[in-house]
């Protein structure tokens, strides 16, 4: 999933500037609830760029009609159904 | 439906068929076969004939490993989950602290109404859609330990996706160059 950006206006907020290659990040009650992390513009640019590229690059194949017809193929039963017990014990050798 | 990849769903699931095969027949005990060539020898003799096989089945939960469900076949892929209470106490420490590379501990905190548990990558299961039950969603792995997941999957079961990736770097770079 490509990394987006929704813009809050600067009157709103009120943020320390982080220089360029540093990462503020903003901790809730421990270093383990990490509640944002804040970036130089030019560092969040590299990395939304980063993200779009990679999730270019992530391919899927879809299930095409034949794909389809060759799953319902082999989910569908083919033969007659044997389960009188003479008749499968005769076909197994029992 | 719109399923996502991590979610865990409760889901009526077969145990994997395994010798001796039971054979339904009408109105007796099933016939217990020990082999599966015995099957394959017989049916072959049959033309075209099918037997149904007795297969125990239960409810269990199952984590799905991929989101995508396409309507036309319905099929779902999943791993099953184990419960850690089956396990040992050395055992148990050793998957909650992710040193068991088959067994990936599901944090109890986003799975409130299921037992402590981790998902099976020894176990891929197809399920039909309609043997999940969707009303709920049990919780659900983020992204992260998702991706995790996927790579210890991909590890056990030795898929060898080198030529892929190769592929992928080369596009990759060929993009940075053009950007």
């Amino acid at each position: 999933m490509a990394l987006h950006s929704s813009p809050i206006k600067s009157n709103d907020v009120r943020l320390p500037e982080p220089q360029p290659g540093e990462a503020l990040v903003v901790e809730r009650y421990s270093a383990e609830h990490v509640k944002a992390v804040i970036l130089h513009p030019d560092d969040f640019a590299e990395l939304q760029g980063n993200s779009e590229l990679l999730d270019d690059l992530a391919t899927t194949s879809d299930l095409s009609d034949l794909g389809v017809r060759a799953h319902r193929i082999a989910e569908s039963p083919e033969g007659d159904l044997i389960d009188d017990e003479a008749s499968v014990r005769r076909l197994l050798g029992l | 439906m719109s399923l996502t990849p991590g979610e865990v769903y409760w889901a009526i699931v077969p145990y994997t068929p395994a010798t001796p095969f039971k054979i339904h027949v009408a109105d007796a005990t099933p016939v217990e076969v020990p082999s599966a060539s015995q099957i394959v020898d017989g049916l072959r003799k049959g033309g075209d004939a099918e037997f149904e096989f007795v297969v125990r089945a239960k409810a269990r939960p199952v984590l799905l490993l991929s989101g995508r469900s396409d309507p036309r076949t319905g099929d779902l892929f999943a791993l099953r989950l184990l419960r850690l209470e089956k396990l040992s106490s050395q055992e148990r420490q050793r998957v909650e602290e992710y040193r068991e590379p088959t067994l990936l501990p599901l944090p109890p905190k986003r799975f409130p109404d299921l037992a402590d548990s981790a998902a099976m990558v020894t176990a891929p299961i197809r399920l039909h859609e309609t043997a999940l039950d969707t009303r709920k969603s049990l919780g659900r792995l983020d992204r992260k330990e998702m991706r995790a997941l996927v790579e210890r999957f991909v590890s056990y079961w030795q898929f060898d996706l080198r030529q892929l990736l190769v592929a992928q770097i080369r596009e990759l770079q060929h993009r940075r160059k053009t950007r």
